[in-house]
């Protein structure tokens, strides 16, 4: 079992839906370290570990929303995955959009899951919990 | 009848051969006896007297013929002017270089003149804007170049005053009795009022676009903008229902419990909205779709459903039709979850059909009337008949949430999906007796 605490890196720019998430988190009891910013341009920063974000640490898990301001989440996703010491960090979208062109759109872009954000709490603990079981336990990903 | 002794010609005979006999008369009267020469010149007289005669009596059906030719110019010449005066039509000749040689009553009243004799001499130039002057110009001198007629052209008059008329004219080359090109001649038809009823229809067009563009961005807000308020006031209830569930008194709890079910209610109605909207924004063109396999595709989308009702699902043979077969699969999907969906004590049995026929009551975008008819037939629970109408509208539910759920939006997106491809849909069914859902599909472009 793998008891380590997971840096998750949550890029969101509604603070009601990181808030949740983050309760959603506590609620699953996925022991996280969750670091939470705003917009694209920040989120891209931090993962490069640019300017203020020079000692972040690099996160085992990204939840990208797909509407932010200044860069927006498709541009974001682009990004990671053309990036070499970024791409083989999991990517899940987690957005309201239900709308099939971004589903696909962000699947094209190489997104690993795409998780339509549900309404209803206890399913989005249990979309958490999975996202995390699956991506964090189940997943055996390329050491660094 | 001209006869040949009846010829002018003729006629100087006579007169020659009377006066040589006038003359043998007066030679006759000197040499020989006066009574000799008295006959002569009596038959000589005579002579005169019948040449004279018939000079004119040719002379008088020359006449005849001339006021009858004349009569016939007349009644030409009748005929032209009762054209030219009475046509609405404008019709008007002119020279080589464009200048009026003649035009009717209607075009003088148009060019506000009293008297059309006053355009002889003038140009377009005298009475419309350079800018269409230059161009009607440039049509006659193309028609004087190459003897081509411009027929049935729309032109477009602006008029110095600033009106706009509109006109469909045809011009063509006039030319003299050796076909040599001498001008041109055109007639014109107003067509302002088609003009201005076809600017009508493509305004209406446009709106109709625009307010459709308007229903897909509303379409939009209410899948993302709506949602995320939402799903926070849906979260936080409920988080507030794990935290503090019998912290807080059982009250508390309840009203809790009926803003997370409101919330969630919302939710899926905003979703069927947006899937209703997306019938008409997001549709795919119609391509050769086998409802078979449609078919197939929905009962194994259904086989919970159907496993967990025993439903019995027969079909008759199913055709190809011109579809999108996305919302094809919706529709069968629709009907055949509602046949299961409101079902009777017995198991549900469903029977679908196809046959193709001509529909008199079909639509507009139909056509030949050619149709393929689809029934889906069932042994559920009926519809009253006083219901036909409103169970297509959207929302409209007949049952109470506890005993049926759903929102009401299904029939009302078959309803959508059937009249996007051109066909309509209806029900027959005696209450508590099974329903019996009617659709057609065009069959215009057989594949």
């Amino acid at each position: 079992m793998n008891d380590r605490e997971i840096e998750i890196l949550l890029i969101e720019d509604n603070p009601g839906d990181a808030r949740l998430t983050t309760e959603a988190l506590k609620e699953a009891k996925v022991r996280n370290k969750l670091t939470h910013i705003a917009d694209g341009i920040e989120g891209l920063a931090f993962l490069r570990q640019q300017g203020k974000y020079a000692g972040a640490q690099r996160p085992d898990l990204i939840l990208l929303d797909l509407n932010l301001p200044r860069k927006d989440g498709r541009e974001v996703l682009a990004e990671i995955k053309a990036d070499d010491r970024l791409k083989r960090i999991p990517v899940v979208i987690l957005t309201t959009s239900q709308a099939e062109e971004d589903i696909l759109k962000a699947y094209n872009l190489n997104a690993n899951c795409y998780v339509s954000k549900p309404v209803d709490l206890d399913q989005f603990i249990k979309v958490v919990r999975t996202i995390k079981d699956f991506w964090l336990t189940i997943v055996k990903l390329p050491a660094e | 009848m001209k006869s040949a002794s009846g010829s002018p010609h003729w006629n100087w005979v006579w007169l020659g051969v009377v006066f040589c006999i006038g003359v043998l008369g007066v030679y006759a009267f000197e040499m020989s006896s006066a009574y000799v020469g008295s006959c002569i010149l009596a038959i000589a007289v005579i002579g005169v007297v019948v040449v004279l005669g018939r000079v004119d009596s040719r002379n008088s059906r020359l006449n005849r013929q001339l006021e009858e030719r004349n009569r016939a110019l007349l009644q030409e010449r009748f005929l032209i002017e009762t054209l030219m005066d009475h046509t609405p039509d404008h019709i008007y000749f002119k020279d080589r270089e464009s200048c009026f040689l003649r035009i009717n009553r209607a075009m003088a009243n148009i060019f506000k003149l009293t008297d059309p004799a006053q355009a002889v001499g003038k140009t377009d130039a005298d009475f419309f804007l350079p800018e269409h002057a230059r161009q009607a110009l440039a049509d006659e001198q193309e028609i004087v170049r190459t003897g081509k007629p411009l027929v049935g052209r729309e032109e477009k008059e602006t008029w110095p005053d600033g009106s706009v008329t509109w006109v469909s004219t045809t011009k063509q080359s006039l030319r003299n009795e050796q076909g040599e090109i001498i001008g041109t001649f055109g007639i014109s038809r107003d067509i302002t009022a088609r003009k201005e009823a076809e600017e009508a229809l493509a305004q209406k067009t446009r709106e109709l676009l625009r307010s459709n563009k308007e229903l897909e961005e509303f379409a939009y807000v209410a899948s993302h903008d709506l949602q995320e308020p939402l799903r926070m006031i849906a979260g936080y209830t409920q988080l507030l229902a794990r935290r503090y569930q019998g912290r807080l008194d059982a009250e508390a709890d309840e009203f809790i419990k009926y803003a997370v079910d409101g919330a969630t209610r919302l939710q899926v109605l905003i979703n069927d909205l947006l899937a209703y909207s997306r019938v008409g924004t997001q549709g795919k063109p119609f391509t050769a779709t086998d409802c078979s396999q449609v078919l197939n595709r929905v009962l194994d989308n259904l086989k919970i459903a159907l496993d967990e009702s025993g439903a019995v699902v027969r079909h008759s043979q199913l055709p190809s039709v011109m579809a999108d077969a996305t919302q094809l699969t919706q529709l069968f999907q629709n009907l055949i979850s509602n046949a299961i969906k409101f079902r009777n004590q017995q198991p549900p049995e469903i029977h679908i059909a196809a046959e193709r026929r001509t529909d008199d009551a079909a639509p507009q975008t139909t056509p030949t009337g050619e149709v393929w008819h689809f029934c889906v037939r069932d042994n559920g629970i009926g519809i009253d008949p006083q219901y036909f109408k409103r169970i297509f509208v959207i929302f409209q539910r007949l049952h109470g949430r506890d005993e049926y759920p759903g929102t009401g939006i299904g029939l009302a997106i078959c309803k959508k999906i059937v009249e996007r491809h051109g066909g309509r849909i209806w029900v027959e069914s005696v209450s508590g007796n099974g329903t019996s859902f009617h659709f057609t599909i065009p069959s215009g472009a057989r594949s």
